[in-house]
């Protein structure tokens, strides 16, 4: 007896979606862990792969932006328990704050597929987390790094976004079942 | 909510894969623009200048200056009673970065180790009412043949120990949880006093 759509309750609905965003919280957190694995020194903090950006857009695309947002605020908080410590929470935030508020521009503008959306979610995520360091630490020397973030944020945004762009259309029957 | 559009309509797909592609280049243009006006003003630096911010928000920043011609190690030392001091004790090497330092504590004293030499007889400095209380750190940046290196440092991520040795103008190492910028300059700034240990 196969269950269609319409026998579903709001219930049902939100159950799905919640599961859903688990899964995403939990890959991206896997994903933490993996870019924590990789070492990506330059003598700046907070400069990372980025790697959990794929679930953002994924949330993003299939739930819409208040799934991602919770998702994404959820991953920072508990990737720096695990995999950091305080002051890297509050960096973070700050990086995937700016990150979120233009991936989201991004998206809502329609102008740009989801390699576009990552790309400015990765390059923004860099120069939120550079913007804080500025401001805590009282120099702007070290601005000098900021070619490499931009380049960094970019590249692996945009190879993010592909393959977001790989995964979509598989994941797309995931949205008959969240809403 | 849906955006089923953008995996359906073929023609805005090409349109905007034309926006990303348009997005990236541009990114890795300006992003390349200013890499080559750092790399044609780059110049081998002269000084290092280390800039303490105190991680709590109070606005007491200590700022010194060290010329890199120096072999020295450069202690920088916060304590029980909030007094961030940096020390300049001198190495008798020279010539290298010598990465197995660290630090030890001999009878309410903190002394430098060097695990190849085997010795711990040069005090960094004194204690005093030091009872474990987590307010202490301690950064140690070595300076040698005209790079400089954080070699030690009791910051939980280690980030800062983990850079790579910095030499040319405009780099830096930065030890967040402590709030120590070092970075190489042209000129010297002055400061406070250099509290120069000498042998």
């Amino acid at each position: 007896m196969k269950k269609d759509n319409s026998d579903r309750t709001y219930t049902d609905i939100r159950t799905g979606r919640m599961a859903y965003m688990g899964l995403c919280l939990a890959l991206s957190l896997i994903l933490s862990y993996v870019e924590s694995l990789i070492p990506f020194n330059f003598g700046i903090p907070g400069v990372k792969l980025g790697l959990a950006n794929l679930c953002i857009v994924i949330l993003l695309y299939t739930c819409g932006w208040r799934e991602a947002l919770t998702v994404d605020i959820l991953r920072v908080i508990l990737a720096g328990f695990m995999f950091g410590n305080l002051s890297m929470i509050l960096y973070s935030l700050a990086g995937a704050a700016l990150s979120f508020l233009c991936m989201y521009g991004a998206y809502s503008m329609k102008k740009l597929s989801p390699v576009g959306v990552s790309l400015t979610g990765g390059v923004t995520h860099n120069i939120g987390q550079l913007i804080v360091a500025v401001f805590v630490l009282g120099t702007a020397r070290i601005v000098y790094y900021i070619p490499v973030l931009i380049i960094s944020g970019a590249v692996t945004g945009a190879l993010l976004g592909f393959i977001a762009n790989l995964i979509l259309p598989t994941v797309s029957k995931i949205r008959e079942d969240v809403h | 909510m849906f955006d089923s559009d953008i995996l359906t309509h073929s023609d805005n797909k090409r349109r905007r894969y034309i926006n990303d592609a348009i997005l990236l280049a541009a990114c890795l243009l300006i992003a390349g623009m200013i890499w080559l006006i750092q790399y044609l003003t780059r110049s081998t630096g002269g000084f290092v200048e280390i800039s303490t911010a105190d991680p709590a928000g109070s606005d007491e920043t200590v700022t010194q200056s060290f010329s890199l011609n120096e072999s020295c190690y450069i202690v920088i030392f916060k304590n029980d009673t909030g007094n961030i001091r940096i020390r300049c004790i001198p190495d008798r090497i020279g010539g290298i970065i010598n990465d197995s330092t660290t630090v030890e504590e001999l009878s309410d004293s903190l002394f430098l180790f060097d695990a190849i030499e085997s010795n711990t007889d040069r005090m960094i400095g004194d204690i005093g009412s030091y009872t474990g209380s987590d307010e202490r750190f301690i950064n140690i940046l070595h300076i040698s043949g005209h790079k400089a290196d954080m070699v030690y440092a009791d910051c939980p991520d280690l980030i800062c120990v983990k850079a790579r040795q910095i030499s040319r103008t405009g780099e830096s190492i930065v030890c967040l949880p402590h709030g120590i910028v070092v970075t190489v300059t042209d000129s010297y700034t002055s400061g406070t006093d250099v509290d120069a240990v000498t042998w």
